[in-house]
Order: structure tokens, then C-alpha cells, then sequence
């Protein structure tokens, strides 16, 4: 009996078309029939809009016709008429509840105002590092979207100018002010979670009026605000009954009016602490210790003044939580942190980064301690320095391993950490120059898991080492990393599904060895040739035209094709482009 | 009938008449039989609808296992699903439809992840024939109307 679609109810092919992690495995589908495709249509939430979008299909209202229940777009890559689509979007049909317009020049003002005034569903709005972000466009975002829930006005590259301009101008020209803070505290207010920081104009003022008018706020970061202090943060903490996570830097405590540091007691439902940048103390640990707060998430990065006791103290007395970031803790050793593991049974997510003490034995001592832990962050630490005395005791829940910039890490230090994780999904250990194929080839042993793996500047890696297929393995990042054409040979052999690769600067790749990728990797869609020296403009023409799944190409030299050629190229599907910087980006 | 029976346990009509006599705890793993236990109407035989005999008995498998070894290693777990998962096309339609009817939550998701891993990757002459009941010479000579653009996102 043939199967059809109509087997199995539309219900059921929801659930199953619910199951991809990426829209792109979508595609296909909903070119197969008319049932899918409607299917699918209801199913898109998310919309990214760029410039080829608006160059193929020439307007969104066909898009958002299609896409009926669409919940968020994103803005932040697009670069062109941004008051065209913002007014697009202020009149579709759509309930719209993300808005990302982050990274652009400026906000279209009338086009703000129209989207407030039709689209009530409006709750998170990102305006992150825009070049420009005064009280002008904060004022019209107070005075037009009084709904928003959550907002980011964060980091504005707002360009003061000559001191002679300057002067011309007055402050509230220049950046976001404490006015126009105390004005949006006013008209929004629902807000839950605002984050204010790198404005630097602002002062306590700004907390004052957050934390009295917007009662239900759960969350505030104000990062890079010089002039936010100490009486700032305690008012907040204080007076914001619903507040769950604050994030605050260059604390200097103790200073002559705060000897005591912050009081945190009255901050009932507080679960995530983030302190950055800051001269702090032992008092300022020990008293969030006894403030007896549900805490679940702690940070403490580039901080200085303060000692394991205040760290332990902490520990000991949280000992539910699930996240914990210790990043420049420098002096951290391997026999602290076998002191502190009893405490963290709970834990799921460690970053130790940048702390140069830590060996294998802190890596082995958590991964036997620690039962549900899923993400191991160990950049720039000293993997590979221990005696490796330590006893190995396998957890199959760890999925996430980040291990780059560790220079001693040898080959048989991984296998070791092969051993422990079988489960690993993800691994990094880009620009760990001291291992090569074979200790990577471990983690990719028989019934491996892994679905991003990142070599970039690993020159000692050849290949990724002969065996069975590995159909999991959906990214590979291999920028500046000693691939060349044998290792493309093997790569094209076993990553039959692979999605994204990155092979900037590989200098040993030719068109022999793409050819072999091309024809074995049948779904590949990013690849990325920036600097590829030893390979021909041509090649990118063919490498277009025989691989239809191919979205996005970096040449090995973008001056070289014409704007003409790149838009011939994305007739096709494919967006040819600058290569796409895979230096370490910032993670969270 | 029921009196015979020990009291936790259940019985369970499939469409064709077959009975199965299953312990409370394995049967309440459907939400829908779940309901019906609690709002007591469950007193007798429970009848199970669009449901086969055959399929029936692997639904019921699957619970068992579930049930018994909620304390065994998951991974353990994991490659009893993966084994259970692995069936034709059309027990896999049909466990499917019986999962999503009477609401069996583990076994709806087991299911939906197989055929969506045999789904990935595939082009659309690959889907119409496995999926679609198209037949290879219908896909040869016929004009379909290739909407390429509307799906060709590069994010």
C-alpha cells in the first residue's frame, strides 16, 4: 500500500515537523506538497529578515501573508531601508511579541510610533548597540509601545564628536539620560527586565526611578554605567519586591561609606547575581551568604580583592545552584575547587575561564561530583598541566565541552576527557596548539554524539581520522587549521550530514578536495573559503551552480566578484559574502 | 470479569475486540486513559478505539517498559526507544496516530523524533516517494510548480 500524507492527521505531522532544530530541514518539505506546506507554513515563529529577503521577494507583505503566526523578527543583520520594514511590519496582520532591531544605524521615529499604536502584542524590544540612541528615540518608546515587558537599550555607539560639536549640543542630545530613563520608568509600567548598560550618563537616579515605577521588574543589568554606585544597587535590591537578577560591575567595596558591603536581605526572590569588574571583598561575599536568597545563578568575573573564604562561604551556603561563572579568578587551584565540588551537586553549567590553575584533576573531579552537570567551560585554563592522578569516572550527561586556548592540552589528555564525556555534542578546542588528529579522532569513535565541532588554528589537525560515518556532525569549524586536501577526502567520507563549514585560511585546500566535500556533503548550506589562497574565483561559479543546497558562500576573495556575478549567485539561492569572522565571538 | 481481577489492574478494549489486561500504572501513562481513571468512569473494561489489536499490544510494550525501568539508567531506556522506533512506515503511521490519540506523551515524542531523523536531509523527490505515495514515473512527467523562493532563508 502506498503511503500518503493522509495517513497521519495534521496534528501528528506538527509534532513531527516540531522535532527539527533548524527551519532549513524544512525546506524540502514544504516544497513536496500542498498539506505540508500549509503545515509548515503555521509553524514558522521566527523571522529573520536580511537584504537578500527584500532583494528576491521585493516586499514582506507576501512573507508575513504566509507566515501567519509569526512571533519574532529579528533586523539586527539587515542593512537598507529599515523605515520600509518596520512600517511593513507596523501593518501586517501579525501579533508580533519580539522585536529585534538591534546593531542598525538609527530608529525610524515615525515608524515606531506607527508599530506602537497597531501592534499591541509588542512585549520584548531589542535596540542594542544601535550608532545612535538618544532620549529623542527613548521618549518615542516610552510614549508609543507602553505594553513592552522587556527592553535592551544597551551599549549605544553614539559618536560624541569634537569637543567643539560637543559643546553645541546639549546631553540629552548625546545619549540616553537620566530623564529620559525616569520618563520611561513612568509610561512602561509592566516592565520586567531592562538592560541600561554602556549608557554613560546615567547615575543612581535612573535606578531610583526604575525600581519605584515599575514594580513588576525582575530583572536589570547596568553594566559600564561609571557613575552608578553602590547606593544605586542597594536601593534597587531593596525596593524591587519581584527583582530576580541583577548584574552590576565596578563595585568598589570596601569604600568609606559601605563598609559593610551591600545588604542583600531584603531581596526575597533574587536567584541570579552577576558581579563583574569589581574591587570587592570578603564582607561583600559573606553577606550576600547570609542574605539567605534563593540563589540558582552566580557570576563572578574580573573581580579582585577577594579570597576562597568568601567564594566557600558562598558555596556552602548555596548549595542549589545550577550555574556558576568563575571568570579571572587567578588564584583557584585544583585543591580549591576539590574543596568546593561537595557543594555542587546541583550544578549544570561551570564556566572557570581564564583561570590559569586549574588542570584535568578540576575537570575529573567535576565530572565525578557533579551528576547533572551538562556544560564544562574551561577556556584558557590549564588542561593538560595536572598529574593526571585523579580518578576517571564517566558521565554520560555532559554535552557541551569548551576547551579552547589550552596550550598544554596533549592528545592523551583528551582521550582521557573522550572517556569521561561519551556523550559530548558539542566540543571546542580551537587554538589548542598542542594536539592533532588523533586526539580529536576519540571523541569521534564508534557511536559519537557530535554535532559542532570547532578546530579553528589548530594547525597540528590534519584531518579528523578514518572510521564510521558520522551522520550527527552538522558543523565544523576548521578556520586556520592544518585541513588540506587528504583531510577533505576523509571529512567528505564520514560527515555525510554536515550543514556549516568553515575552512578560512586553510591554505593546503584546493579544488580537489572541495570537489570531494561537494559531492558527499548532500545538504552542506555555509561554507566558508576566505582566504583559501590555493583556490581559484572559478571554483566559487561551480561550487554555486552544482551544489543547489549551498545558501551561503565566502570566496576566497570577495574584491574579486562583481556585484553583478553576487547577484547572479543569489538568483540561485546562494548569498555570496564576506567571510564571516570565526574568531572566537563573545559568548554569554 | 473485573472482579477476578487484582485491583490495580485494567482492562483494555482494542477496535477488533481483543482484551488486554494491563496493571493501572502502566495504562494511566496515557493522559487520556489518565482521565478517565480519575473522573471514574473506567470501572469496566476500557474500550480503545481507532486502536488495533497489534498496535495496541506495542503501545502497551512500551509502557511496560517505561514503567519498570523509570529506575534503570536512562541510556539504557534510550536504545530500548531506539530499537522500538525502528519499524516500517506504516506501524510507524499508525503507533503514531494511537500515541497522539490517547495521549502517550514518551511514546509520541520517541516517534515523532524517528520520522523526523528519517525525514532530514532528504530531497523532494525523496519525500514525495517515501512519504507521499508519490511513484517515481509521476515524478518524471509531471510539471510541479517550483516555489523556489519562498523557502530559500540564509539565516
Amino acid at each position: 500500500m502506498a503511503n500518503s500524507c493522509d495517513d497521519l492527521p495534521d496534528e501528528c505531522w506538527e509534532h513531527i515537523f516540531n522535532r527539527f532544530d533548524h527551519h532549513s530541514h524544512l525546506e524540502s518539505l514544504s516544497l513536496s506538497s500542498k498539506k505540508f506546506l500549509t503545515i509548515i507554513n503555521g509553524l514558522r515563529t521566527h523571522f529573520t529578515i536580511l537584504n537578500p529577503t527584500i532583494f528576491i521577494h521585493g516586499n514582506l507583505s507576501k512573507l508575513f501573508h504566509r507566515f501567519t503566526h509569526i512571533k519574532s523578527i529579528d533586523v539586527s543583520s539587515f542593512r537598507g531601508n529599515l523605515d520600509r520594514v518596520i512600517l511593513e511590519i507596523a501593518k501586517s496582520d501579525l501579533k508580533v511579541e519580539t522585536l529585534n532591531v538591534s546593531k542598525n544605524n538609527r530608529l525610524p521615529l515615525e515608524g515606531l510610533k506607527v508599530l506602537g499604536s497597531n501592534m499591541k502584542s509588542l512585549r520584548v524590544l531589542n535596540c542594542a548597540n544601535l550608532s545612535k540612541f538618544c532620549d529623542i528615540e527613548l521618549f518615542t518608546i516610552a510614549n508609543s509601545m507602553l505594553w513592552l515587558e522587556e527592553l535592551d537599550i544597551s551599549y549605544p555607539r553614539n559618536n560624541l564628536g569634537s569637543g567643539f560639536e560637543m559643546r553645541r549640543l546639549n546631553v540629552a542630545e548625546l545619549g540616553v539620560t537620566n530623564c529620559g530613563i525616569e520618563l520611561l520608568s513612568l509610561k512602561l509600567r509592566d516592565l520586567r527586565k531592562i538592560n541600561i548598560s554602556g549608557n554613560p550618563f546615567l547615575t543612581n537616579h535612573s535606578l531610583v526611578a526604575l525600581s519605584t515605577n515599575c514594580v513588576f521588574l525582575k530583572e536589570i543589568e547596568f553594566l559600564h554605567c561609571p557613575f552608578i554606585t553602590h547606593f544605586g544597587i542597594e536601593f534597587v535590591v531593596r525596593n524591587s519586591p519581584n527583582l530576580c537578577s541583577v548584574s552590576v560591575d565596578g563595585i568598589q567595596i570596601p569604600s568609606p561609606m559601605y563598609m559593610n558591603g551591600i545588604d542583600f536581605t531584603f531581596a526575597r526572590g533574587l536567584s541570579s547575581v552577576d558581579i563583574h569588574e569589581s574591587v570587592i571583598s570578603d564582607e561583600l561575599l559573606h553577606s550576600l551568604a547570609k542574605a539567605g536568597i534563593p540563589l540558582r545563578r552566580f557570576t563572578l568575573a574580573y573581580c579582585s580583592n577577594f579570597t576562597f573564604f568568601g567564594i566557600l562561604s558562598i558555596l556552602s551556603t548555596y548549595q542549589s545552584l545550577e550555574y556558576l561563572a568563575f571568570i579571572d579568578v587567578g588564584f583557584l587551584t585544583d585543591k580549591h575547587m576539590s574543596d568546593l565540588c561537595r557543594y555542587l551537586c546541583t550544578l549544570i553549567t561551570i564556566k572557570l575561564k581564564l583561570c590559569p590553575k586549574l588542570t584535568d584533576s578540576t575537570f575529573f573531579t567535576l565530572a565525578k561530583n557533579c551528576p547533572f552537570l551538562k556544560d564544562i567551560d574551561m577556556e584558557r585554563a590549564n588542561l593538560g598541566g595536572g598529574d593526571g592522578t585523579a580518578d576517571i569516572v564517566k558521565n554520560s550527561r555532559i554535552m557541551s565541552l569548551n576547551l579552547a586556548y589550552n596550550s598544554n592540552l596533549s592528545d592523551e589528555c583528551l582521550r582521557k576527557l573522550a572517556s569521561i564525556c561519551p556523550n559530548v555534542e558539542l566540543l571546542d578546542v580551537s587554538s589548542c596548539l598542542g594536539i592533532t588528529e588523533k586526539g580529536v579522532a576519540e571523541f569521534l569513535k564508534g557511536d559519537s554524539k557530535i554535532r559542532h565541532l570547532h578546530i579553528n588554528d589548530c594547525r597540528g589537525i590534519k584531518n579528523i581520522g578514518t572510521g564510521f560515518e558520522l551522520p550527527k556532525l552538522e558543523v565544523l569549524r576548521a578556520a586556520r587549521s592544518g585541513i588540506d586536501d587528504e583531510g577533505l577526502a576523509i571529512i567528505g567520507n564520514r560527515c555525510c550530514r554536515l550543514l556549516n563549514f568553515d575552512l578560512e585560511g586553510c591554505g593546503g585546500v584546493t579544488k580537489v578536495g572541495l570537489k570531494e566535500i561537494s559531492t558527499n556533503c548532500k545538504i552542506l548550506r555555509e561554507i566558508n573559503l576566505n582566504g583559501c589562497v590555493n583556490l581559484s574565483t572559478v571554483f566559487v561559479d561551480w561550487m554555486v551552480f552544482s551544489k543547489p543546497s549551498l545558501r551561503k558562500l565566502a570566496p576566497p576573495r570577495l574584491s574579486l566578484i562583481t556585484e553583478s556575478q553576487r547577484e547572479l549567485f543569489l538568483r540561485h539561492g546562494c548569498l555570496v559574502c564576506d567571510g564571516y569572522s570565526s574568531k572566537r565571538y563573545v559568548q554569554e | 470479569m473485573s472482579s477476578s481481577l487484582e485491583k490495580n489492574m485494567l482492562i483494555l478494549r482494542s477496535s477488533d475486540g481483543e482484551e488486554f489486561i494491563v496493571p493501572e500504572v502502566v495504562a494511566v501513562m496515557s493522559k487520556a486513559i489518565k482521565n478517565m481513571v480519575e473522573d471514574e468512569c473506567a470501572s469496566n473494561t476500557i474500550p480503545v478505539p481507532n486502536v488495533d489489536a497489534n498496535i495496541l499490544a506495542m503501545v502497551i510494550e512500551f509502557c511496560k517498559k517505561h514503567d519498570e525501568s523509570e529506575a534503570e539508567a536512562a541510556s539504557d531506556l534510550k536504545t530500548f526507544d531506539s530499537e522500538f522506533v525502528n519499524r516500517g512506515q506504516e506501524a510507524l503511521y499508525d503507533l503514531i496516530t494511537a500515541a497522539n490519540f490517547r495521549d502517550v506523551k514518551e511514546l509520541l515524542d520517541a516517534l515523532c523524533q524517528n520520522v523526523a531523523e528519517m525525514i532530514k536531509g532528504k530531497s523532494v523527490h525523496h519525500i514525495r516517494i517515501q512519504f507521499l505515495g508519490y511513484q517515481l514515473f509521476e515524478i518524471l512527467t509531471s510539471n510541479f510548480i517550483w516555489n523556489i523562493w519562498c523557502d530559500r532563508d540564509f539565516d
